[in-house]
């Protein structure tokens, strides 16, 4: 059992915390899907399939009106009186006025109660149709026909009887939206404020044009993601809502910087060295080299005058102004990291010197690494043998061709150094040199 | 930065800003659960793709009982499910060279250091309804009753099964260290 409990506890372990992440194309493919699941949801604050659905019935109801406009406006004229016993005929009096100022409400509550509860089109046009029937066919109606007639009876019956409290909601002035917003334009990721400055509104949605939405009266808001989005306020009261969609907000997109240096590990002073431009979105630039000197070339070739590490600035500018900087800091200094090892020396024939040597002395008495940026390290050297003739733990101490104070044979030798550097990685190396004894 | 109630609040409203957020917070550990139960990658994105849906679409009946993230994991461990039944064609299925294995009893290999992607790739080598039942159990921590409910199997099957994957995955882990052993040998 006891090797259960180890499998158990070994993946338990090992996939507590595990996070993998997902590929880009994720959550575009995602954001598509839910919008599809939008769409086929029902909703009523939003266009779905179902108000696409209404939308094409509408259509098509008008559309068959409109083929049987002819016949409809005979059958109406000659069944209008005993139309007016049920009352429509007062709707269909009012319902022009209704649909030319629907947000009027001081004359005629009747109007615009009814305005207000059935704002759909086509009911208006089904009245005529329902009630010829209705006067023809007497109380066995089917319950189907017989349901707008009843709707309406009852919206007569409330018009007639409007309580006082009621009458003061009627009285109140629907919103009109207005808004503010600065800025409009700017360099993503863009923040604006946006001001509510709608009259007698009750509550408001902000609509900003990329999928985002707030209930907030004075939001600020974050484009993360360059593009033009039209902003849009819809504000509601009990009287009615109002929608104003005027400004848009541009996003310009950032330029990103980014560069390479070649050769990483130039010989300086003296070897040029060249500047790489990977930057995108980017019309100008502005490099600084660390040393004093610029450049607005967009690839530029700079000679230092120094060896030593220099912070190397790129600023990328993008037509509307957007900037983006990169740096590298102390390029060419001691963070970078290398050894290269020599394959032949001549060792000093006047006695062993210890292999302290000058890194600048030319003379090539003593082998030694030309290094940067090393921290440990440790070399070895094997005689062909494979005994080992010399070792240090130490850059600055070389082998100076001595063996326990007698010289070594001219021969070839084997190293191998390891050892890590300052920034962290490490180096495992080695080849062989030729001992060279000065025959003179 | 959103709190996490503002953000449930958010995608509630279908904001599809605060759903970005949520999936940009979440589909990392989200996605580490569903590897589990995938043979492979695109396998554990779909299972993760369906399961972002469910989690968006039902994101009102989270009743704050019990942490969110534990509520989205079991969105995501039970959509797994759900498509392990979609392929249960092959779920059982073995390969001839491993049915007579039998549980061998021991410990595990000592002082062996197995990586996240080596137990994956074992995980993964596991035949679907063992990699369910092991996940299940072992890792998610639920009973065999449990388990034999959401399964619609019998308790007992669920048992044998999990000591069948189990007895899988020893031989594996022995293998891996065996080789680790060797290659570790200079």
């Amino acid at each position: 059992m006891n090797g259960s409990n180890d499998i158990e506890k070994l993946f338990r372990e090992q996939f507590e915390g595990y996070r993998a992440e997902p590929s880009p194309g994720f959550w575009p493919k995602l954001s598509r899907k839910l919008q599809w699941q939008e769409f086929l949801r029902f909703g009523w604050d939003r266009f779905n399939v179902y108000y696409a659905g209404a939308a094409l019935v509408a259509a098509g109801v008008a559309l068959g009106i409109m083929l049987t406009g002819g016949m409809e406006t005979e059958t109406e004229t000659t069944t209008r009186d005993s139309v007016r016993i049920n009352g429509p005929a007062e709707k269909q009096e009012t319902s022009p006025q209704t649909r030319e100022e629907p947000v009027l409400f001081e004359h005629l509550p009747e109007s615009s109660r009814v305005s207000v509860q059935e704002p759909t089109t086509g009911e208006w046009m089904d009245v005529p149709e329902v009630t010829p029937e209705k006067t023809t066919e007497t109380p066995s109606d089917t319950p189907r026909r017989q349901e707008p007639v009843e709707t309406l009876q009852e919206e007569g019956e409330e018009v007639f009887d409007v309580p006082e409290a009621e009458r003061k909601d009627l009285d109140m002035l629907p919103p009109v939206a207005d808004y503010h917003i600065t800025p409009l334009h700017g360099c993503a990721p863009l923040a604006v404020m946006c001001v509510n400055l709608s009259q007698y509104a009750d509550s408001c949605t902000w609509y900003f044009g990329d999928g985002g939405i707030s209930h907030h009266e004075n939001p600020s808001y974050l484009f993360d993601e360059p593009g033009i989005y039209p902003v849009s306020l819809r504000v509601m009261n009990e009287a009615g809502e109002s929608v104003l969609a005027r400004d848009t907000v541009k996003v310009y997109p950032r330029p990103e910087a980014a560069f390479e240096i070649s050769p990483e590990n130039p010989d300086l002073p003296g070897e040029p060295v060249f500047f790489y431009n990977y930057s995108r979105n980017a019309a100008s630039y502005l490099w600084h080299f660390g040393d004093g000197h610029t450049s607005d070339a967009f690839e530029p070739l700079h000679k230092y005058d120094q060896a030593g590490g220099y912070d190397i600035l790129l600023v990328a500018y993008s037509e509307a102004g957007c900037v983006d900087s990169a740096l590298v800091t102390d390029a060419f200094g001691v963070s970078d990291c290398s050894i290269v090892f020599p394959n032949a020396f001549r060792p000093d024939p006047g006695g062993p010197t210890g292999g302290y040597y000058n890194p600048n002395d030319p003379s090539n008495t003593v082998f030694h690494p030309v290094c940067r940026g090393v921290d440990e390290y440790r070399l070895r050297i094997f005689n062909r043998t494979g005994a080992l003739v010399f070792e240090s733990d130490r850059v600055e101490i070389g082998w100076d061709g001595y063996i326990n104070g007698t010289p070594a044979r001219q021969d070839v030798y084997v190293w191998k150094a390891r050892g890590t550097c300052i920034n962290g990685k490490s180096f495992v190396k080695h080849g062989n040199l030729t001992l060279i004894w000065d025959r003179q | 930065m959103l709190s996490e109630e503002q953000l449930i609040e958010k995608c509630i409203q279908k904001d599809r800003k605060a759903q970005k957020i949520l999936f940009e917070r979440y589909s990392g550990f989200l996605l580490g659960v569903s590897m589990r139960y995938a043979r492979n990658v695109p396998e554990a994105e779909d299972i993760l793709q369906d399961a972002m849906v469910k989690i968006y679409q039902h994101i009102e009946d989270y009743s704050h009982r019990g942490s969110f993230t534990g509520w989205m994991k079991a969105v995501v461990v039970n959509t797994a499910i759900n498509h392990f039944h979609r392929e249960k064609k092959h779920a059982w299925h073995l390969d001839i060279e491993n049915v007579n294995e039998t549980d061998v009893e021991g410990n595990l290999p000592e002082n062996c250091a197995f990586t996240r992607e080596e137990l994956l790739g074992v995980i993964r080598s596991l035949p679907a309804g063992y990699r369910l039942i092991f996940n299940l159990y072992a890792i998610e921590g639920y009973k065999h009753r449990e388990i034999a409910a959401l399964l619609g199997i019998d308790v007992n099957t669920s048992k044998s099964q999990y000591s069948r994957a189990r007895s899988w995955i020893r031989t594996r882990l022995e293998k891996l260290a065996r080789v680790a052993r060797r290659t570790d040998k200079p």
